[in-house]
């Protein structure tokens, strides 16, 4: 999510120059393993059902669990109706983007993130 | 907590001996009054003498003491709430607290609800959670907490008054009807790190207190107070001064500073008259390089007598403890045979992650093992000290042990049902890098020598466990999201209930650790969970942060 527009899957990018680097972002950019935040978790839910939703953790306690999925919509699951509950550690839906872009590309959404510096 | 005396809460009746026509009819009302006066007493708030205490199992609807027995099982006889109908279990009514994170546990006398927090007391009413009456003391502006939390664990009530420790280290007592302070002794001085947190100990005419501080270099000590008046009855301090036995095991002057706080309530033997009470860690935490040797009584149990105080034996768990693992616990006393003869034991899950059962009545190790991940012992003695293993020792650059120095449980309590012979335990499942440091004493300031950097959350979790009492054996596990900060109520009726630091407050098959119920409180649990009856019906309580919570069937 960037000035309101998106989801908010991920974090929110309005202000994102503010908190981190360009050297940090080229390094998440391009292996998003490596800037995993501490309390960054993604998860996959297998229902009873057969439904699988994958998505972040939203929050969790010992009976319960809430995701958000990659539309920016929440799930809330009792952990005893889940036939399986994986945690990807290490693990992150947003692709590599130095296997998608050129490095100019790259140097110039480094740079484009690394301008945003919130609401004027 | 809303004021006393607003909506339908009961209303105190007040008389004035200053009428000056006193008719007939005015006599009559103020006859009525007193009689109304004096029932309302006689419901409300009845005499609590040592007996009723003593012989708690012939009261199952009240709880009268910090474990609901004296020998620490925090049992509950009642039956109604079963595996079958706990599913139905739903809140009857909550009570805001004016203070964030209680830890208390109530007392249930004759239909009144007796809660503590720091520095304040409250009675409420058992059928509505209106309040009765209030008491407070001003905390002073220059004290300080060293080391934990501006919290009480609950108050001990005997005969006619309730008993309340406070943070500025004063034990007070509370006319129990109506909250009017009776006296109040000062124990400590907060000055130089002395505070109290602990709900006080009612025994056969005393109070017992002890001390937090370890945190501040205090030298620690067992209290007993006379519960009429006040005037102290005995102390035995936990660290030895010269002449006393054990007072070689500190190294030079260290045992001037050396800690060993006493901030959990004990446990009582009324037939032994013993009095066990557990100690916390020397001092400095992290750093026994000034205090070289065993520390006694450091990280101990200890019998006293409960007449004079003196020592009747010790065990320590964790000689020369660096990790601040402080047997800061409620011991659960029970009767059982082992290899074929009769025993009073004693038993433990220690803060260092080995559970341990003991006579009672000497103090013999008889059994122990490991209930949680534990790093820094091989195993036991076979005088049950721990084995060490080379290098678990906190260094400047950090060792990685498990458990963290909050250690594998800790303060909160276990419980003990005579009906499964398990001992249920709250554990937490979390390593940590252990620091030493450089610390100067200071009076009344931090004096730790290190610190620690816990492992991330997702790296650490917490169980109920159930345990076979007299071996350790574990019966059954249940996982928690995180580890918890929540006590333990087993009751006859099958169940266990406990709480989550996530807020879920929930109910396990005592025989299985199936889980059957949970509700989300919306704030972290830390606190133990008592049961009682109001009209013959079971009730369960819990405080959730600011909330305490009351459960019926509906």
């Amino acid at each position: 999510m960037l000035n309101a527009a998106g989801n908010a899957y991920g974090p929110d990018l309005t202000a994102i120059g503010e908190r981190r680097s360009p050297a940090f972002l080229t390094k998440v950019l391009s292996k998003p393993s490596d800037g995993l935040a501490e309390d960054f978790l993604f998860v996959r839910a297998t229902t009873s059902s057969g439904q699988t939703i994958e998505g972040i953790r939203a929050n969790e306690d010992s009976f319960t669990i809430q995701i958000k999925d990659n539309s920016g919509r929440f799930h809330s699951f009792r952990k005893s109706e889940l036939t399986n509950l994986q945690k990807l550690r290490g693990q992150t839906p947003m692709p590599s983007f130095a296997a998608i872009l050129s490095p100019t590309d790259l140097q110039d959404l480094v740079a484009f993130l690394a301008s945003q510096r919130g609401p004027q | 907590m809303k004021p006393a005396n607003r909506g339908h809460g009961l209303q105190p009746v007040r008389f004035s001996l200053a009428t000056r026509h006193f008719s007939l009819a005015a006599f009559q009302k103020l006859a009525y009054a007193i009689l109304l006066a004096a029932s309302l007493s006689t419901l409300t708030c009845a005499q609590v003498p040592f007996s009723r205490i003593a012989n708690a199992d012939s009261e199952p609807g009240n709880w009268l003491t910090y474990s609901r027995n004296l020998l620490g099982h925090r049992f509950s006889p009642l039956t109604e709430i079963t595996p079958a109908n706990v599913f139905n279990l739903k809140v009857k009514y909550a009570v805001q607290f004016p203070t964030e994170r209680n830890e208390v546990s109530p007392l249930v006398v004759d239909g009144v609800v007796y809660v503590t927090g720091p520095n304040w007391a409250a009675a409420l009413d058992a059928h509505t959670g209106r309040q009765l009456w209030r008491w407070s003391r001003v905390i002073p502006k220059d004290y300080h907490n060293i080391g934990f939390l501006q919290v009480s664990r609950g108050p001990a009530v005997l005969d006619d008054k309730l008993y309340i420790a406070t943070l500025d280290c004063y034990l007070v007592a509370l006319d129990l009807k109506s909250g009017t302070e009776r006296w109040a002794t000062q124990v400590g001085d907060y000055h130089l790190g002395y505070s109290m947190t602990v709900a006080p100990l009612a025994i056969e005419g005393k109070i017992v207190v002890g001390v937090s501080g370890g945190e501040a270099g205090i030298r620690g000590f067992v209290d007993a107070y006379d519960a009429s008046t006040g005037k102290q009855s005995w102390r035995f301090w936990t660290i030895p001064g010269p002449g006393e036995p054990g007072h070689d095991t500190w190294a030079g002057d260290s045992w001037k500073t050396g800690g060993g706080p006493t901030w959990v309530t004990g446990a009582y033997d009324p037939d032994l008259k013993l009095v066990y009470w557990g100690v916390g860690n020397p001092a400095p935490d992290w750093n026994g390089d000034a205090r070289l040797g065993d520390n006694l009584y450091s990280c101990s149990f200890l019998a006293l007598d409960a007449t004079t105080g003196k020592l009747r034996w010790h065990f320590q768990f964790s000689p020369h403890d660096t990790h601040d693992w402080d047997a800061a616990h409620t011991p659960v006393l029970f009767n059982a045979t082992i290899n074929g003869r009769p025993r009073k034991l004693l038993a433990t899950a220690n803060r260092n992650a080995f559970y341990y059962v003991l006579d009672r009545e000497t103090g013999e190790f008889i059994a122990g093992q490991p209930y949680a991940k534990e790093t820094w012992a091989k195993g036991l003695d076979a005088k049950g000290r721990p084995i060490r293993i080379p290098d678990s020792e906190p260094t400047e650059n950090g060792t990685l042990i498990w458990p963290n120095l909050n250690g594998a449980t800790v303060w909160f309590s276990p419980s003990y049902s005579p009906q499964t012979g398990f001992f249920y335990v709250a554990v937490r499942q979390i390593g940590s890098i252990y620091f030493k440091r450089e610390s100067e004493y200071k009076p009344g300031t931090f004096f730790p020598g290190g610190g620690e950097n816990e492992l991330p959350p997702d790296d650490a979790w917490g169980e109920i466990r159930a345990l076979e009492a007299t071996t350790g054996n574990t019966q059954w596990t249940f996982k928690l999201h995180s580890p918890p900060w929540a006590g333990v109520l087993s009751t006859a009726g099958g169940l266990v209930f406990s709480g989550s630091d996530e807020g879920n407050f929930y109910a396990l098959d005592a025989r299985t650790g199936k889980p059957l119920w949970d509700f989300q409180t919306g704030g972290p649990i830390g606190a133990n969970p008592i049961s009682f009856t109001i009209d013959g019906h079971q009730h369960i309580a819990i405080s959730a942060d600011r909330v305490l919570y009351v459960f019926a069937l509906e």
